[in-house]
């Protein structure tokens, strides 16, 4: 008797598509909602700029398609495999008169093409609204039901895999949520601890690479449209000019490796023996795997728990390494017995044969030899600096302020930062990520977060972060930082423009400042500066402003001012402000908010205008902004007293900057927007800023000529009094 | 005719069937009995495809079960706990089955209707436990399968349905040439249909016979002897009780011979008993140390 051989049956695929019709349902009932009723909710918008119909639609590719694959191709999975998961219907389905490839193949075509039917009707419904709409782009739609139909794919081959490697329905959403995550969970368990080891890791290197073994990550975070804007040559504006879309490549490799997917699925199904039904794990052969894996991820997880819970900063690095061995051994033995628990169905898993025990006695020892290995840093990851000749450049970034160096003495400079930073391992062990208060005395230390990437030759990096302890006063590696920050090279490199500026392509320019009332009235042209805060700041009109007299005059100053205060940790000043904010929180802090009794007064009652400071804005014309720029700005970038950077927030820093901050706007009109070679009102845009210093004696002069005075935020700090 | 050579099957530490080999001839009404855990459903599910053997074949007409769609189309399987769709009712799972057996009956299915008065769309796992046989046997009747397997096919049924049902078999049997291979507790009602019958205990079969074969290598004999007179030399007895001074004796081996032998002691009294196939059950397990043990509570 020959069996027939068929690969597909019609009974199993139609009642697949009958039976589990509401998790389709659900999935159309919800792209409806985020599709077609979506763009209708925007209409008034896309109708005045249909370009961004097609942003909508590219970008429901990414997380939007992404998150709806993954959950609604587990549940199809859990519904279209259910028959696997007890063993009454385990036996009804074995005994039917089709091959278990038949099976597969009818039954994951009744789970996935009512879905596919889906966003095929969701793209036809678009269509018709962004028709109706008047913004219609069928490759913007095409390429949605293409990547989103492709996603879909990989997720239900994903989820069928799954569904082959447990015998329980309960344990299959969890499989799959768990590997789709493992990847990632790993290698941030593993640096969570490691991190506490090895100095100067910042992450374990191949994380990006890793990360394509977590799905859900890239797809949800690459796939979306590319946006192309160009500059408006006059005013600087960007517009959106043009939409495309990067992520074919990563959805198409994605679809094929779910076809892979469901290809191994069907092939665990033909060998799967259906008294397994019930099991958490139905493959024999993966059981150790299972038992392995639990034990070595619980270890890794408890300890990171633990090391994030008794935060160890301060405490000897043999005593973390002592902590963090018991952590990882419990943590395993934990997870081996939870695994065991899970694969025998009970308890008792305390009785049994030696032989698992000593695989769980495996599992710690090779948590302890990583261990290890990690403390005694024997591949020599702590030492390793490339060597000159391989380097092409190397970026500096300290507390958000970086320097790109790539000349010979810059690299060699930060060759010689590095070694000195590892040299001084001993003295920063116990300095973690964060600032902390040292063990012995309780003294609160400043920390500064640094790091160094090479950039080599070969395209690679080599990135190391560290976190210094800087004592004020002392010498130390973070003033070393600081002043490789503001090498020549570095301050050169730190201001220069995209494009040469020009004569021609300057368009404007912006000084911001803080100066105090009776400075402000006159650079506006104001001899009372009652008149100058009343018309400019308050609305009021000459002639209202004229009518107040005495107590209302004074009231009305101050309630003009209540908002207009300058308000350095709240706003700072200028492109320094965060660092300018952290100064005036360090020697001066303030209250939350600003109210009409915080307006500083004179004995007599009345406002004290050289203690009311504010912020005085002086706009630059094309010429003006030019005449700045290449007589003042440029020449004092070039003597090295303008483009400095500080991460030292000391009384140094408060007397050598300016509380201010200065920009010159250009358009390059032969810039990449232009077509053929002709200048066009669209072009490339960008800013020269800076923040003033004390020693820039030509930008000073500069601006005292414009009635512009600078001060630092020593003598501010010093006058303010709310 | 269904063939099982060398059969193995453990699941994980548990060996569920140890080379088994037993053969179901073709039309035989073959009954399977055992105590509890003896392997008993897992060689049916062995010979329905739904699991695979670790060693051994499992054929039928000389063709593997396994993964043989062809194969299995010729046979309908009743499990003791029978699996429908949560929502089906019998006529949603008639139009399923019609889907997948070739030789599925829908005349039959109408004309089994009277038998079998159920609500067709009523859900299946709404119905009591014997409702749910019916509608079990109601669809695999229709199958018009050359082999029938029951697996506990009558628990749950009243009387009546299982005498209707094992009378449609029974035509089936007669009219086809059905193989039934059924496997029950009930021995009163196995020796009632059964032509053939094995004994399997803890993965082994024990022995393999026709019931009349059965019944001729065993004999149950009711003697008194004189004077406490020994009984001759070279009967296979299995079990022996006494009562003042009858005794009843269990005696392996053919019935006449055996009777004769005993003539010879010159009995006060000596009756041969027919013995039943739950006696045969219980002696020859006797012998693999199942015997009924006498507790004192």
């Amino acid at each position: 008797m020959q069996s027939k051989t068929s690969c597909f049956n019609k009974t199993i695929f139609r009642k697949n598509l009958t039976r589990f019709w509401p998790v389709w349902a659900a999935y159309f009932a919800v792209w409806l909602l985020i599709l077609p009723l979506g763009l209708f909710s925007e209409r008034e918008h896309l109708v005045r700029e249909p370009i961004y119909a097609q942003v909508t639609v590219l970008n429901l590719t990414g997380a939007p398609g992404a998150i709806m694959a993954f959950v609604f191709a587990a549940l199809m999975a859990m519904a279209v495999w259910s028959f696997l998961y007890s063993p009454r219907s385990a036996s009804g389905a074995a005994c039917l008169p089709v091959t278990r490839t038949a099976q597969f193949i009818s039954a994951a075509l009744g789970g996935y093409l009512p879905m596919a039917a889906v966003h095929v009707v969701v793209f036809a419904l678009t269509a018709l609204a962004e028709g109706s709409l008047g913004v219609l782009h069928l490759p913007s739609l095409l390429t949605w039901l293409a990547v989103t139909l492709l996603e879909l794919l990989f997720f239900f081959g994903f989820a069928s895999l799954c569904a082959m490697l447990t015998g329980h329905i309960i344990v299959l959403p969890a499989v799959y949520a768990v590997l789709n995550f493992t990847a990632a969970g790993f290698v941030l368990l593993i640096n969570g601890v490691a991190n506490w080891f090895l100095y100067g890791l910042d992450e374990i290197a191949g994380f990006n690479v890793l990360q394509y073994l977590s799905p859900a990550i890239p797809l949800a975070t690459t796939l979306q449209a590319r946006l192309v804007y160009e500059s408006d040559a006059v005013t600087g504006a960007q517009r959106l000019v043009s939409v495309g879309f990067d992520g074919w490549l990563l959805a198409i490799i994605y679809g094929a490796v779910g076809v892979l997917l469901l290809l191994a699925a069907c092939a665990l199904l033909r060998r799967r023996k259906m008294e397994t039904a019930g099991d958490v794990v139905a493959v024999q052969p993966l059981r150790p795997v299972f038992r392995r894996c639990m034990g070595i991820g619980a270890g890794l997880c408890f300890a990171c728990m633990m090391l994030y819970v008794f935060s160890l900063h301060g405490f000897t690095q043999r005593a973390v390494f002592a902590s963090t061995a018991v952590w990882l051994v419990i943590g395993a033995v934990l997870g081996w017995l939870v695994a065991e628990m899970l694969i025998r169905r009970s308890f008792r898993v305390f009785r049994g044969s030696g032989r698992s025990w000593i695989g769980c006695a495996l599992c710690c020892a090779v948590l302890l030899a990583g261990l290890a290995a990690t403390e005694l840093d024997v591949l020599g990851f702590e030492r390793r600096r490339p060597r000159t000749e391989d380097i092409e450049g190397v970026m500096i970034i300290a507390d958000g302020q970086g320097a790109y160096l790539e000349t010979p003495e810059g690299v060699a400079a930060a060759l010689e930062l590095h070694r000195g930073i590892i040299d001084g391992k001993p003295a920063h062990d116990q300095c973690g990520q964060y600032a902390y208060f040292l063990s012995d005395d309780d003294a609160y230390r400043e920390t500064v977060s640094v790091s160094v990437d090479y950039i080599l030759k070969n395209g690679t990096h080599i990135f190391r972060r560290y976190t210094l302890p800087h004592t004020p006063g002392a010498q130390d590696d973070v003033a070393a930082v600081q002043t490789l920050l503001n090498c020549p090279e570095a301050v050169q490199r730190r201001k220069e423009t995209p494009f040469p500026f020009t004569r021609e392509n300057v368009r404007f320019g912006t000084v911001s400042v803080v100066m105090n009332a009776v400075e402000c009235a006159a650079a506006a042209g104001y001899d009372d500066p009652a008149d100058y805060v009343l018309q400019e700041l308050g609305g009021f009109t000459p002639a209202e402003a004229a009518s107040l007299q005495g107590e209302a005059r004074t009231a009305a100053a101050r309630s003009a001012l209540t908002y207009q205060l300058a308000y350095p940790s709240a706003y700072g000043f200028g492109e320094d402000w965060h660092r300018q904010s952290a100064y005036y929180e360090k020697y001066a802090p303030v209250g939350d908010s600003l109210t009409p009794e915080d307006v500083p007064e004179t004995p007599e009652g009345g406002l004290d205008w050289d203690r009311i400071w504010l912020d005085y804005t002086l706009e630059l014309g094309s010429d003006e902004a030019w005449e700045f720029y290449s007589e003042c700005l440029r020449p004092d970038i070039e003597s090295g007293a303008l483009g400095r950077v500080w991460i030292i927030l000391n009384e140094d820093y408060g007397g050598a900057v300016c509380a201010g901050r200065i920009s010159v706007a250009a358009v390059w009109p032969e810039g990449p927007a232009a077509v053929d070679g002709v200048p066009s009102t669209r072009g490339e845009y960008a800013s020269f800023i800076t923040t003033p210093t004390v020693d820039a004696r030509r930008t000073a002069a500069w601006l005292e000529a414009h009635g512009v005075h600078l001060h630092t935020p020593a003598e501010i700090w010093g006058r303010i009094t709310y | 005719m269904i063939e099982v050579k060398n059969v193995t099957k453990r699941f994980e530490d548990v060996a569920a069937l140890r080379d088994l080999t037993m053969t179901v001839p073709t039309g035989a009404v073959y009954g399977l009995v055992g105590p509890n855990g003896s392997g008993k459903s897992t060689i049916l599910r062995h010979i329905t495809g739904v699991y695979r053997q670790d060693a051994g074949e499992v054929l039928v007409d000389g063709c593997p079960v396994y993964e043989n769609p062809a194969v299995k189309a010729r046979i309908a399987y009743i499990p003791d706990d029978v699996f429908y769709f949560p929502q089906a009712g019998v006529r949603d799972m008639m139009r399923y089955y019609k889907g997948l057996y070739p030789r599925f009956d829908v005349q039959r299915y109408e004309k089994l209707k009277e038998v079998f008065q159920l609500d067709e769309k009523q859900p299946i796992r709404r119905m009591s436990k014997g409702m749910q046989k019916q509608a079990a046997f109601w669809l695999a009747m229709c199958q018009k399968a050359d082999i029938m397997v029951l697996d506990e096919p009558v628990d749950g049924l009243d009387p009546v349905m299982r005498r209707q049902i094992w009378g449609l078999l029974m035509a089936d049997a007669a009219d086809r040439g059905l193989t039934v291979l059924v496997s029950s507790h009930n021995l009163r009602e196995l020796e009632d249909v059964c032509d053939h019958v094995g004994i399997l205990d803890r993965g082994h079969l024990l022995l393999e016979r026709s019931l009349s074969e059965l019944q001729e290598n065993i004999s149950k004999v009711q003697l008194a002897l004189p004077d406490d007179r020994p009984l001759p030399e070279g009967l296979k007895l299995v079990h022996e009780t006494v009562s003042g001074r009858l005794r009843t004796l269990i005696l392996r081996g053919d019935p006449d011979e055996t009777l004769r032998r005993l003539q010879e002691c010159e009995p006060l009294f000596l009756d041969a008993v027919p013995l039943t196939l739950e006696e045969i059950f219980i002696y020859e397990l006797g012998g693999a140390d199942y015997a009924v043990k006498d507790i004192l509570l």
